[in-house]
């Protein structure tokens, strides 16, 4: 790691840790966006890593932000592909990932016993019928072919390019919720769930926490992750179909247990709330200063300052802004967001940049070219 | 003769089970009493609406409550008997083109029937084309458009856009869904935008 790499991530730690710095670091919240800004189709990219590559390459090349929470890796559809999954649903447009029913209500209790039998034994035959051993074979060669790719894009941010990645790929928490709400009864189903079949969903949350989540956590936080701006990452998603009283019962605990043992070993969390966690934001007031970052989605970025003035909060920079807005109205609210956020901030876009008419090439560059030089 | 309150109270409760059985019971009796077990059904979502606005629910509890509402429409459909003036209402809803998200749209559609409006479907991912072509031919007067991603406020511009040009100035148009707000709604020309079911609902009886 260079010198470049090093001052980067110091800058990001000083953010996390509320101190004051010369600049406030850009992290780029663009994910397919950036092959919309190159000359690839998404279809195509998605599938050619060395299209993808370019595309990402050239995107970096072109804006220079201080890190990235996607770097091309995050989908890997030829793998699933070769599963013969429908996981994920590509156009022109964009990728959207389809929702999935792989279990019933009733079979909570059947998971809890055994969250890795009943997934190898049942959830897997059910997302993936058709496998045979080619299948599986296929599969495995293009798992390898992506962790390839990863690699390679990987080593080319941290060497060439002296760009700091937020988090390790295997330091990754999912709350045992989302794992339920993403994977495998489907959003609308959690609903119900919630209410009719509680006591089995939490009895199964404790369970994907004690002998999956855990475990995860436990040997993240065993490893050296001194390179990385946070030293694990958590996404939560599913917490914005909850009711207050259902959120403190069903979702919480299992991520302050999870927030304790990352405080107990002094390490960090960069926290994607997707959607509004206002409603859940005094929850979030006993972390401790420096411990957590905060990435707000669709909440004003401003309120959450004001309820959460210990965190760290990345995120703020409007989509509908940068995709509808004129360069000046962007550099503007980029301005806003730096001088009334203070210490203790990360730019970025709220939501990820994911389809063509998100962002403008030219918003992008005069936002960039001004958060690199404000405050200097 | 079943107990229409404890009707109402098992849908405004989420108690599904109890819902279907006292359901189940109306039909098996010949099916005399269900136009006022829709009544009910109805009500209770009236509840589940209080309860959503006073935080007691949220989203989940409203997408549990539409699928109670659909189910209960099925069991009832072949005894409920159309009354004089039948619907309040004839609205569209749909999901716009490029956008999968059904979720937002069917508890919105659910609670509008459960309101009394008659709503024509159009599923997901739907073309404008589609989607004036339907007002023509239904000559309806209220169209609802949802979305969850952010391509979707510029399909729906381009929806109400297609109305315009077509003529169908007298149509309503009124967007909801996650990348809504004020902003999107100015963009899309659409006559009101609408952050939860409650509001649309209230939008749709103004208009009709």
């Amino acid at each position: 790691m260079g010198k470049l790499y090093n001052e980067k991530l110091q800058l990001f730690r000083d953010n996390v840790s509320m101190k004051h710095t010369d600049r406030i670091p850009y992290l780029s919240n663009a994910f397919t966006w950036k092959v919309f800004d190159s000359e690839f189709s998404l279809p195509e990219a998605v599938r050619d890593s060395a299209k993808m590559e370019k595309a990402v390459c050239g995107f970096h090349e072109r804006y220079h932000f201080d890190a990235y929470m996607d770097i091309g890796a995050r989908n890997p559809v030829r793998v699933l592909d070769a599963l013969g999954s429908s996981y994920y649903e590509i156009t022109d447009a964009g990728l959207n990932v389809v929702d999935h029913v792989l279990m019933e209500p009733e079979e909570y209790t059947e998971y809890a016993k055994n969250p890795d039998l009943f997934g190898w034994t049942k959830l897997m035959k059910r997302k993936f019928p058709d496998v045979k051993g080619k299948h599986i074979e296929a599969a495995l060669m293009e798992f390898l072919g992506h962790a390839n790719f990863t690699g390679q894009i990987g080593k080319k941010f941290v060497e060439e390019y002296e760009c700091p990645s937020v988090y390790g790929g295997a330091n990754v928490v999912i709350p045992p919720y989302e794992y339920f709400f993403q994977t495998t009864r489907g959003i609308r189903n959690m609903g119900r769930d919630a209410r009719k079949y509680k006591e089995q969903l939490i009895e199964a949350i404790n369970a994907q926490l004690e002998k999956n989540v855990l475990p995860g956590l436990k040997y993240a936080l065993s490893q050296d992750s001194s390179m990385y701006v946070c030293d694990t990452y958590m996404a939560i998603i599913g917490y914005g179909i909850l009711s207050e009283k259902q959120f403190g019962e069903i979702y919480w605990p299992t991520v302050k247990t999870v927030l304790d043992l990352l405080d107990k070993a002094d390490k960090t969390m960069y926290v994607f709330c997707e959607g509004e966690m206002l409603r859940y934001a005094d929850y979030f007031q006993d972390i401790p200063k420096g411990r957590v970052v905060l990435h707000v989605e669709n909440d004003d970025i401003f309120e959450v300052r004001k309820r959460l003035p210990g965190l760290c909060l990345a995120g703020g920079m409007k989509v509908e802004l940068l995709g509808n807005g004129t360069p000046q109205e962007c550099v503007d609210y980029a301005k806003k967001l730096i001088d009334e956020l203070g210490d203790g901030y990360i730019f970025s876009e709220n939501k990820m940049l994911s389809f063509k008419n998100d962002c403008k090439r030219e918003n992008l560059l005069a936002v960039r070219e001004f958060v690199r030089d404000y405050r200097r | 003769m079943v107990d229409l309150t404890r009707l109402m109270d098992a849908v405004g409760e989420l108690e599904e089970d109890e819902a279907r059985e006292i359901l189940r019971q109306v039909m098996e009796e010949g099916g005399a009493q269900a136009n006022e077990a829709m009544e009910a059904c109805q009500k209770g979502m009236d509840i589940v609406g209080e309860r959503f606005e006073s935080g007691e629910y949220f989203v989940g509890d409203l997408i549990y409550a539409g699928e109670i509402m659909q189910e209960s429409v099925e069991i009832l459909k072949d005894a409920i008997v159309s009354g004089e003036g039948g619907a309040k209402g004839r609205v569209l809803i749909c999901t716009v083109k490029d956008d999968l998200h059904d979720i937002g749209k069917n508890i919105v559609k659910a609670i509008l029937e459960a309101s009394g409006f008659d709503v024509v479907d159009l599923g997901i991912d739907t073309p404008p084309e589609k989607i004036v072509e339907t007002v023509q031919k239904e000559q309806l007067k209220i169209v609802l458009l949802s979305g969850v991603l952010t391509l979707a406020v510029d399909s729906m511009k381009a929806v109400v856009d297609q109305l315009r040009e077509a003529g169908l100035d007298d149509v309503k148009v009124l967007i909801g869904g996650a990348p809504v707000n004020e902003d999107a709604c100015r963009r899309t020309g659409a006559d009101a935008w609408a952050r939860n079911p409650q509001d649309t609902v209230r939008f749709c009886q103004a208009w009709v």
